[in-house]
């Protein structure tokens, strides 16, 4: 294609420039022709004068003559006038009239003046109105014998213009001086128009270099041009043509290369086709096939019939494709195996779930044993199947599930009393594995056979529900059909029977438990209502105790002796510590029956801590401790049970002041992060880290030699956590033997419900 | 006139303390030994106060508590209950049958004559 195109741009190319050139050279030629005989014309005109006015005429009327004949003879010439040697009019003759000397004067103008000392001078061409002339001027011989003027008339200029060809394809014109059009092959031009501004006119008057190839025609149309000079009188023959007319042959051979073209570019689609049928189309069959390979397609086959490489290819890929289906559908086959396989085992997998998770979950011991059973039956194929219970006081089997038994075949089981010794479940315990009795009309005769076959049964596979030291019964399935119960059934009821073994154990000691716990539950309730009870009847004399001693001090009943009031004081003391025991011991009862409830209003942290440093102000004292608190003024309201806060914030400093002997005690608080820290920190003896978990356990303290010497019960740090548990915080211990311990309480400043402890 | 309080209290040793402490502080004490006669007595006597025990035989001390603040023309009488500890919400139950105070047991007979002073001053 593209050397098609290059070829046919190249012929147009060369076709184009040999065109122009003829086609110039050609009008060329027809412009010097014209221009030839526009020259002889002029020639002849002036040798006709000449001959006229060379012999010498002595009179006016012999010149009358000779320019009459003149006149006759030269048709161009218009008119002949005689000058004198001044230029004065002696005579004028034109077609019409003949004048003699009228003497006008004609001394200034250029016919007088330019011929002048010349033998022949020509004007340039002039118009009267749009018809040209000019006057050819020839002096006389002798001085002063004046001169002839003739006028020529140019109208006949066009005729040296025509030709052959000017008038069809070209178009020819004569160009004056000052560029005016003198003469035009088309005579509907108007003569005497100025041409110059064309750019082939101005360039042939101005000379300069080589004329233009083309130009413009007075209509703007473009146009090859020629040109030739006419010498003397410096005319202008232009010949031309259109452009159009003159590039037809070029056109032609456009066309002619276009349609080569085309042809061209039909003959390589054809053989493109061609080519595609032959190349492309086998391809796109090997592709179609790869693609259906790809989809796994095998059955798909490529019919490429060309006898060339893509056929072997197309045969290899058929080949490949039939192998892959070879593999494929042995793979489906295997897949398939195994599929049934798997399905096989998650059916079993999902009984033993199904069976695992009712094992483990209910205590409904005849919903599980019917499960096991039911499944029992279907996965190993079996017809029907049954558990049995084996009653150790009794010695007896019982039907406990059956599955696909008839009603009046366990009426009859139910009935047989199916003993340990002479039954195949004894003998299964005694082998401790299954047993099959694949034809039961073979086997020896048990209990309940006769009553089996009755019923249609012909095989049985008996599994012992064994403990290690125990039968607890067994599972049986059993088949109309005859024949051997396969390994993987066995194996399957092997595992079955574990579970039903699970089950029934599972099922005792769940009895045991909830029992044993309905017991404890009992027991439990029974003791902190005792507690209770007995808290309230030991309060009630020690109210009368502890009020008798305080009115008998305040000297109610009279002044008492001061050894009296000593043993009063005794008695108000031990009165206390026991009512503190009796308070504590009921404490822990009732947090332990879940029966200690806070009583939540908002506190004040700080009147808490007043509160304690008040009542343990007097021991302090006595022992020469120091109590210092640092309570911010800032610090929020809390929300909580301010009885058991105090209760709590009394037990810890009260244990610090008691333990310590020597130095201080301070209680610091403060409040982040929406909880309150109090921080009671003694000099005290500390507490070995050992023991530093134990002190919050119910009665502990670190030494019961110290218990005895300071006193206490050991619960109080026990229901302190607890309590602050029950507000939600923690109580921290730090210490450091020798140094002293710190006990922090963290309880939320709010507390929203109480939490359960224990 | 000396005030006169009403102690309603099944334990003899309580009567007697309670009794001995204000008699000695010069109110008129007069006792009552289970919540039916508490009740009555006060209807009867129109006491300036009462000590309310609430564990009571008969009638406890909330139920007896109720009927005095129910009954018009006792209502305005002050009753203070006298309870035995450590019972969770048991004052917030006093103040709900509507008990004007609360003394838990075993009292102090000093803290005992705070309070009854604070209510007859």
């Amino acid at each position: 294609m593209i050397v098609l195109g290059t070829n046919g741009a190249l012929e147009t190319w060369f076709t184009y420039n040999d065109t122009i050139e003829v086609l110039v050279k050609a009008q060329s030629d027809e412009a010097e022709a014209a221009a030839r005989r526009i020259q002889q014309f002029v020639e002849e005109t002036e040798r006709q004068i000449s001959f006229a006015t060379r012999a010498s005429a002595s009179t006016i009327e012999q010149r009358l003559a000779d320019y009459q004949l003149l006149l006759q003879e030269v048709p161009a010439i218009e008119q002949l006038s005689q000058l004198d040697g001044r230029g004065r009019e002696q005579l004028m003759v034109n077609r019409s009239e003949v004048v003699k000397n009228r003497g006008t004067d004609y001394s200034g103008s250029p016919s007088f003046t330019e011929a002048r000392g010349r033998s022949v001078w020509v004007s340039p061409a002039d118009f009267e109105g749009s018809a040209p002339f000019m006057s050819i001027v020839m002096p006389h011989s002798g001085l002063d014998a004046g001169s002839t003027v003739a006028q020529i008339n140019l109208k006949s200029l066009p005729t040296f213009l025509d030709s052959g060809q000017i008038g069809n394809d070209y178009e020819a014109y004569l160009v004056g001086p000052k560029g005016r059009l003198l003469a035009h092959s088309n005579r509907e031009r108007r003569l005497g128009t100025s041409l110059d501004e064309l750019p082939q006119v101005r360039a042939a008057m101005n000379q300069e270099g080589e004329p233009p190839t083309f130009g413009l025609d007075p209509d703007g149309r473009s146009v090859l041009t020629a040109s030739a000079v006419v010498p003397r009188l410096n005319w202008h023959v232009f010949v031309e043509q259109p452009r159009s007319t003159a590039l037809q042959p070029v056109y032609r051979v456009l066309n002619r290369t276009a349609l080569l073209a085309a042809i061209g570019v039909l003959l390589a689609i054809i053989a493109g086709i061609w080519l595609a049928r032959q190349m492309v189309v086998p391809i796109r069959a090997l592709q179609v096939g790869a693609q259906q390979l790809e989809a796994s397609e095998f059955g798909h086959r490529i019919e490429v019939r060309s006898g060339d490489e893509i056929s072997d290819l197309a045969d290899h890929f058929n080949r490949m494709a039939e192998q892959l289906r070879e593999s494929y559908a042995r793979l489906e086959q295997k897949v398939e195996e195994r599929t049934r396989a798997l399905a096989q085992s998650v059916s079993e997998l999902k009984a033993l779930e199904e069976i695992g998770r009712a094992v483990a979950s209910s205590l409904d011991t005849k919903a599980v044993l019917a499960t096991i059973v039911t499944r029992a039956v279907q996965l190993t194929r079996a017809d029907a199947g049954a558990i049995y219970r084996y009653d150790a006081s009794r010695k007896l089997f019982e039907l406990a599930e059956a599955h696909a038994l008839e009603q009046g075949f366990q009426d009859a089981i139910r009935s047989a009393h199916i003993k340990f010794d002479e039954n195949i479940f004894g003998l299964a315990y005694d082998e401790r594995h299954a047993i099959a009795l694949p034809d039961l009309r073979q086997s020896p005769d048990f209990p309940l056979r006769d009553a089996t076959l009755a019923a249609g049964f012909h095989s049985i596979l008996v599994v012992p529900l064994l403990t290690q030291y125990e039968i607890l019964g067994a599972l049986v399935v059993q088949r109309r059909s005859v024949g051997d119960f396969p390994a993987g059934t066995i194996d399957l009821m092997q595992t079955f029977a574990h579970q039903s073994v699970l089950a029934l154990n599972n099922a005792r000691m769940f009895l045991e438990v909830e029992q044993k716990g309905r017991e404890l539950a009992i027991a439990n309730e029974h003791k902190t209502q005792f507690f209770a009870n007995m808290s309230h009847e030991l309060r009630t004399p020690l109210n009368g105790i502890l009020g008798f001693s305080e009115l008998l001090t305040d000297g109610l009943y009279g002044k008492l002796p001061d050894k009296a009031m000593e043993v009063l004081d005794r008695i108000q003391k031990d009165g206390k510590h026991l009512l503190g025991l009796i308070n504590d011991v009921l404490d822990i009862s009732k947090i332990e029956a879940g029966q200690l409830s806070l009583s939540l209003s908002d506190y004040s942290v700080q009147s808490i801590v007043d509160t304690v440093v008040a009542s343990t102000e007097a021991l302090a004292h006595t022992k020469g401790i120091e109590v210092r608190t640092a309570v911010p003024p800032d610090l929020p309201i809390g929300h909580g049970d301010e009885r058991r806060l105090t209760q709590v914030l009394l037990n810890i400093v009260g244990n610090a002041i008691k333990f310590t002997d020597t130095g201080s005690v301070e209680v610091r608080v403060d409040a982040t992060e929406g909880y309150f820290k109090i921080a009671v920190e003694d000099t005290g003896p500390g507490i070995p880290l050992a023991d530093q978990q134990r002190v919050f356990d119910d009665f502990q303290q670190v030494d019961s030699g110290i218990t005895r010497h300071k006193g206490g019960t050991g619960l109080g740090l026990s229901i302190s956590r607890r309590l602050v548990q029950a507000h939600g915080g923690h109580i921290e211990l730090h210490s450091w033997q020798g140094v002293g311990s710190t006990f922090n309480i963290v309880v939320p400043v709010r507390v929203s419900e109480q939490r359960q402890v224990a | 006139m000396s005030k006169r309080i009403l102690v309603v209290e099944d334990t003899e040793n309580n009567r007697r303390i309670l009794n001995d402490l204000l008699t000695n502080a010069g109110f008129e004490v007069i006792e009552a030994t289970d919540g039916e006669k508490g009740v009555a007595m006060a209807a009867e006597r129109q006491p300036d106060l009462i000590l309310m025990d609430i564990q009571l035989p008969v009638v406890d001390g909330y139920e007896a508590t109720r009927r005095i603040k129910s009954n018009p023309a006792l209502r305005k009488i002050p009753v203070i209950a006298v309870t035995s500890y450590a019972l969770s919400g048991d004052e917030a139950k006093a103040r709900a049958a509507g008990c004007e105070g609360y003394i838990a047991k075993p009292f102090s007979p000093r803290v005992i004559l705070a309070k009854v002073r604070e209510f007859l001053s």
